[in-house]
């Protein structure tokens, strides 16, 4: 909710602005040295203005779990929330009516930056109110690293006893997921194509709507617009299955929100295993494969009127190809270890398809040695780096990219039996350009160089290989169930590994580059 | 060098530090062990799978650097990953400013566009292979330590496992003695030879 209002709120603001800075471009004689000083404070009150705008909407969102509270807690459990409300809505008006009045101007640089304070900001923002409440009792690592795996749409959890659990805490861990899972989505497929990140290029051509190369507001509000219909959509037919099958209302909220974002946070202490109901789980699996796929795809089949959009689109097919694959597989393997054969299909395709998408929902206590053979949890670890389309709430590498390396190395290979052969890496008719297939090549690196930095500085923090390996795909393909001795809950790890994983979520969240070019010293000249 | 010298140098102070071993004994563990490790040597000294988690597993991800072309040792290679970094770089600084003209260099030639998709090919067969070793050995029964660790040994030509393979490679069952007979060779040519020979096209 907050991105869809904020980015339209602003765009009347910006479309002014871009006016203004027109007529403006006749002064280009400053000096270099003053334009740069002129465009540094601009861009500072930019932040500030958009880090206002959203920390006001974002503090909004702390009301439906204070309705909640009231209706089923009593005031004691409304009180932590009412003052987290007043801390955020607090500091985005001391951030936004310094500059109220001031036109806007974002850039590309501006965007880098803005994501990234604003995921970082609404993390600790949004861990005021699990600190202010008595119960649970938390201490604030733990609470930021609850908060970044909510919006981050992980689904890793310190907490135990959800059961006894207020509700309004509850509901409030579904709701981080539910706005993580927009802002994934907005971000994904209307900011990282514009500024370009691991060959995100390729989308700005393919989504609708106004295109313009350095000013990103238009068509940002435009598909953010679209999107959150989209999103709310599926949202609520999502509740609506789960409600029919038999789950409370409360429950049904909390499932659709986990579910439709790929987050895997639980109202139950056993996840979806709590109700031990084969068409919850088969709901869950259906509405998983549903959120995986590119939610602009969804928008261009409501807008053709036929869902030819999406069975066409060369990265679903790859995608659905290779998640049926590594499913089948466990599903085998399952049934060759001994399970009846209904049952390693259900098993095999509910948690294949939960770990794959980064989702995280666990059912028959996975990952424990004695229910699932150690081959199925590794074939998912390494589908977790898979996630799904890219413009979905899923983590990992994405199917785009895989499907981009594998044409290039089947291209690599025919080169070397043909040397003087022309081959072009093609995406349905399109041909790949150069520069396009440079910028995953330079993500893939980048990802498996911060998973193998990560997996090392956590094993430095003491523990054991198999939790160290297991724990980091878990938090930076944003999926949310560990191995190991974190496979039952994320609070064994120590202050130091929770910063850390807390640390690699966001990476993996915001595809890694942006958190990097903030540490560039050419960004900042 | 510069980047053997980094995980040498961190390997030793883990091991002072972890109070493993006093500052001499560290310095040269450290310095045998790693080396022999990295360059896919495999000697072993002072029972080296006892060691620390994190030193096991920095040497474990040492072995896929290697050393330089040419040499006998196993591994990625250093040059590709020099190209790699290089390559990254310059991805970040095109995000800064996407209309810039930046080549990857090496010493004062660029590197032609050509030599560096084969670089990031042959990078991300050999990551490819090596999780479908181990996921293959894992199917074989072994645990999640030994199947890192030993798929490591295999195909980066390096010979010193992890877990139940830390001290020989006799514990592991037939199935998998052939897959790492398999791998060691694949890693060894570098893995395009061994592809191409399943390739129709390179029969026509």
């Amino acid at each position: 909710m907050n991105d869809q209002a904020s980015q339209s709120g602003v765009s009347e603001n910006l479309t002014s602005g871009e006016h203004a800075a027109h007529n403006e471009s006749a002064e280009q004689w400053m000096t270099q040295l003053s334009q740069r000083q002129a465009y540094r404070r601009s861009s500072f009150k930019t932040w500030l203005y958009m880090v206002g705008l959203l920390l006001m909407l974002f503090s909004a969102t702390l009301l439906p779990p204070m309705a909640v509270a009231g209706w089923y807690d009593g005031g004691e459990v409304v009180l932590p929330f009412a003052e987290a409300l007043g801390a955020t809505l607090g500091l985005g008006l001391l951030c936004w009516l310094p500059v109220c009045r001031f036109k806007i101007d974002l850039r590309n640089r501006d965007g880098f930056i803005l994501v990234v304070v604003f995921w970082v900001l609404s993390s600790l923002l949004g861990a005021l109110p699990f600190i202010l409440s008595d119960q649970p009792e938390i201490r604030f690592v733990d609470a930021v690293f609850e908060t970044v795996s909510g919006l981050t749409t992980t689904g890793a959890s310190v907490l135990s006893g959800l059961d006894t659990m207020p509700r309004a805490i509850l509901y409030y861990r579904a709701q981080l997921h539910f706005l993580g899972g927009i802002g994934i989505v907005v971000l994904a497929v209307a900011l990282l194509p514009m500024l370009g990140i691991g060959g995100m290029q390729l989308y700005r051509a393919s989504t609708p709507g106004p295109m313009k190369d350095e000013k990103l507001t238009p068509r940002i509000t435009e598909t953010a617009k679209n999107l959150w219909y989209i999103y709310v959509g599926l949202n609520f037919f999502c509740f609506l299955a789960y409600w029919l099958a038999g789950m409370s209302p409360f429950d049904a909220v909390c499932y659709s929100f986990t579910t439709v974002a790929l987050g895997g946070f639980a109202p139950h202490d056993a996840s979806i295993g709590y109700f031990q109901d084969p068409v919850m789980e088969w709901i869950t699996v259906g509405f998983m494969l549903v959120a995986m796929v590119n939610f602009a795809l969804y928008f261009l089949a409501w807008r053709l009127r036929s869902l030819s959009a999406v069975y066409r689109d060369p990265e679903f097919r790859f995608c659905m190809k290779v998640v049926i694959g590594i499913v089948a597989l466990a599903c085998l393997h399952l049934y060759l270890d001994g399970a009846l054969l209904w049952k390693s299909i259900h098993l095999g395709a509910f948690q294949g398809i939960s770990i794959i998408t980064g989702t995280g929902l666990t059912t028959a206590s996975y990952p424990a040695e004695e229910h699932w053979p150690a081959f199925v949890p590794l074939l998912l670890l390494l589908g977790s780096f898979f996630g799904g389309c890219v413009g979905s709430t899923c983590g990992g590498i994405k199917a785009i990219r895989f499907l981009l390396l594998y044409k290039q190395s089947v291209r690599e290979s025919r080169l070397l039996v043909r040397p003087t052969a022309q081959i072009a890496v093609k995406l349905g008719d399109h041909a790949i350009p150069d520069r396009i297939m440079q910028a995953v090549w330079g993500f893939y690196y980048l990802y498996i160089l911060c998973y193998c930095a990560f997996s090392l500085a956590l094993a430095a923090t003491g523990v054991d290989l198999v939790t160290a390996f297991g724990t980091t795909a878990a938090c930076l393909n944003n999926m949310g169930v560990g191995l190991g001795e974190t496979a039952g809950g994320f609070s064994v790890l120590n202050d130091r590994a929770t910063w850390l994983m807390s640390l690699a979520m966001l990476v993996g969240r915001l595809e890694v580059f942006p958190l990097l070019l903030l540490f560039l010293p050419d960004f900042w000249k | 060098m510069a980047v053997i010298g980094g995980i040498v140098a961190v390997t030793c102070a883990y091991l002072y530090f972890s109070g493993a071993f006093p500052l001499w004994e560290s310095l040269h563990h450290g310095f045998f062990q790693s080396l022999s490790i990295v360059t896919s040597n495999g000697h072993t000294t002072a029972g080296y799978s006892d060691w620390p988690f994190f030193v096991a597993l920095l040497l474990l991800l040492g072995s896929f650097f290697g050393g330089c072309v040419g040499s006998t040792c196993g591994g990625i290679k250093a040059i590709r990953f020099l190209l790699l970094y290089k390559q990254s770089v310059r991805e970040i600084r095109l995000l800064i400013r996407p209309t810039a003209q930046i080549a990857v260099k090496l010493g004062n030639r660029p590197i032609p566009d050509r030599v560096m998709q084969a670089v990031w090919g042959f990078y991300y067969l050999y990551i490819f292979c090596y999780c479908a070793l181990s996921l293959a050995l894992v199917g074989t029964g072994l645990d999640l330590v030994t199947a890192f660790g030993t798929a490591a040994a295999g195909l980066n030509n390096m010979g010193v496992g992890l877990g139940d393979t830390a001290s020989n490679f006799s514990s592991i069952s037939d199935t998998a003695t052939v897959l790492l007979t398999v791998s060691m060779i694949v890693g060894r040519l570098e893995v395009f030879p061994v592809l191409l020979l399943f390739h129709p096209d390179f029969w026509k």
